[in-house]
């Protein structure tokens, strides 16, 4: 266990001992940790994760940090934790320890605490194949539900990303050697949809292409929803902040980021050209990146009017890109709801 | 004409989602409170902040509400009150220790051809922190499991800012709340 290590590189002392075979899988830690201190030893229960939750998701690790309570101090042992994520599992009642070297141990008379990076580590692996038709293939893949009759073939991925089949073929190849899809006897290709995910969110290179920063005294949404209604089939996609907010309402939206696939006359929209980033509530972004706009559309209906909205990995990577505590925690909100709905 | 700053009564108008969410349980809060529940609570969180910046309309970009409505409350007012089963019989079912859900099904929005997530109205129970070390798991009666706030008992103590709420939904419909909130000077 790195962390482990980190805590013996930073002089701490520990002991690891046997689990109690005996207990319950729920009550039962991943290992039990000694921590040894001048006035003796204080014992952590240890709950190791192949990925940190997300903001969200620590309430719901309660029942397991009061299980493991009664092994040790709960101590939760994961990839990575950020500044902000540390905040919170720190308030959700555990102690972390990340393969980083950071950590945040607390026990009554005991508070040792490291931070030594502040970025997430770069993946070992090679990159994810990029480019329009490989990210196209890829958001697919992460929105595939479980509940699908199949797993999906190069067939349909070809016709959902508008690639060729070989293309396709070529791509979940580059994905296997990832270990992010595994190819099953029939033929199908079955993804590792959250490692995906974090993958896609790590090391998507941006939209790109041309984004005019612009100003509106109406809403964000009203903004969107006008959009919207003089938009043509698949020429328009809204992002963050309304989008999360008309699929997963978490937080008031301060901001709309609009993708279109040609340049639009602002002024049709009654918008007015904001001197930058920090004084616009209007983004407007002509992207090359065509897998954004997904297929088949991803679609709100908004008093009857209908809303066309980005790819969810889009809007996922929008609210973490714009940043901001809430936003944050929306984003774990959808990415949630996007590996988990039926 | 207009009135002028500080307001005691507010006309908010939901632009989104979330907004709209937020004035239900807004509404639900004060159906539970006002009255009996005195001013001995207080609304922080998001919709202080929004309700504050309005009061003194300072503009609308500084709204700044989220999903979850926060409620200060001493636990002896949970108690005296029977704060949960008041909010369990305004239809709120508890999905975690302070947290307390009623689903929405009237939000003039739906996603089209994909299964539709659940939208709540949500109320977060939060209490004041006595002491130097605040706790996220004090047990409050049976059911309420709360998280401590630091400095909300002083917020408590100071003169709390009771205000007229009436907030339009999304759908056009009126809510009205009177509710109160910590002071300026305690935000």
């Amino acid at each position: 266990m790195d962390a482990i290590h980190a805590l013996h590189e930073a002089g701490i002392s520990t002991d690891r001992l046997e689990t109690e075979s005996s207990l319950p899988g729920s009550a039962r830690p991943d290992a039990i940790l000694d921590v040894i201190t001048h006035d003796g030893r204080v014992r952590f229960a240890v709950e190791e994760k192949r990925r940190a939750p997300y903001p969200n998701e620590i309430p719901r690790l309660d029942a397991m940090r009061k299980a493991l309570t009664e092994q040790g101090q709960p101590l939760l042992v994961v990839p990575f934790v950020s500044e902000s994520l540390g905040l919170a599992i720190t308030g959700g009642g555990w102690s972390w320890a990340d393969g980083q070297g950071n950590f945040d141990l607390r026990a009554p008379g005991l508070l040792l605490r490291q931070r030594r990076t502040m970025t997430p580590p770069k993946p070992r692996r090679r990159h994810l194949p990029q480019g329009s038709g490989s990210l196209a293939i890829i958001r697919a893949l992460i929105r595939f539900s479980s509940n699908e009759d199949e797993e999906p073939s190069a067939t349909s991925l070809a016709a959902q990303a508008k690639v060729s089949q070989p293309r396709v073929s070529q791509v979940l190849r580059q994905l296997q050697d990832l270990e992010l899809v595994v190819k099953t006897e029939r033929g199908r290709w079955i993804p590792d949809r959250p490692q995906l995910l974090d993958r896609f969110l790590a090391e998507y290179p941006g939209p790109r292409g041309t984004e005019w920063y612009c100003y509106s005294l109406e809403s964000p949404t009203e903004v969107a929803v006008r959009a919207a209604a003089v938009a043509t089939d698949g020429q328009l996609a809204v992002s963050a902040d309304v989008g999360p907010d008309l699929v997963l309402a978490w937080r008031r939206p301060s901001i709309v980021i609009l993708y279109a696939a040609t340049e639009i006359d602002i002024a049709d929209l009654g918008l007015v050209r904001a001197q930058g980033r920090h004084d616009a509530n209007v983004i407007v972004r002509v992207s090359s990146d065509r897998s954004i706009i997904p297929l088949p559309a991803f679609v709100a209906e908004v008093e009857g009017i209908e809303v066309p909205l980005a790819d969810p990995t889009q809007m996922i990577w929008d609210l973490q890109d714009l940043g901001g505590a809430d936003r944050l925690e929306a984003a774990g909100m959808l990415s949630e709801w996007l590996l988990n709905r039926h | 004409m207009a009135a002028e700053p500080p307001l005691t009564q507010l006309v908010l108008a939901a632009t989104s989602v979330a907004d709209d969410l937020g004035f239900v349980a807004l509404t639900d809060l004060s159906r539970a409170l006002h009255g009996d529940g005195g001013d001995r609570y207080r609304i922080i969180g998001g919709h202080m902040l929004t309700a504050l910046v309005a009061r003194w309309g300072l503009g609308g970009d500084l709204y700044r509400e989220t999903g979850d409505t926060d409620l200060g409350v001493p636990p002896v007012l949970v108690r005296e009150l029977d704060l949960i089963d008041r909010l369990v019989a305004l239809g709120y079912e508890q999905v975690a220790g302070d947290r307390f859900a009623r689903t929405m099904t009237d939000l003039p929005v739906r996603l089209v051809g994909t299964d539709e997530p659940t939208r709540r109205a949500i109320i977060d129970v939060l209490i004041p922190a006595y002491t130097s070390r605040p706790r996220s798991n004090r047990k409050v009666g049976e059911a309420l499991v709360a998280t401590e706030v630091p400095g909300l008992a002083t917020a408590l103590q100071r003169p709390a800012i009771t205000m007229d709420l009436r907030m339009l939904r999304l759908d056009r419909s009126m809510l009205t709340a009177t509710l109160s909130f910590c002071d300026e000077v305690w935000v």
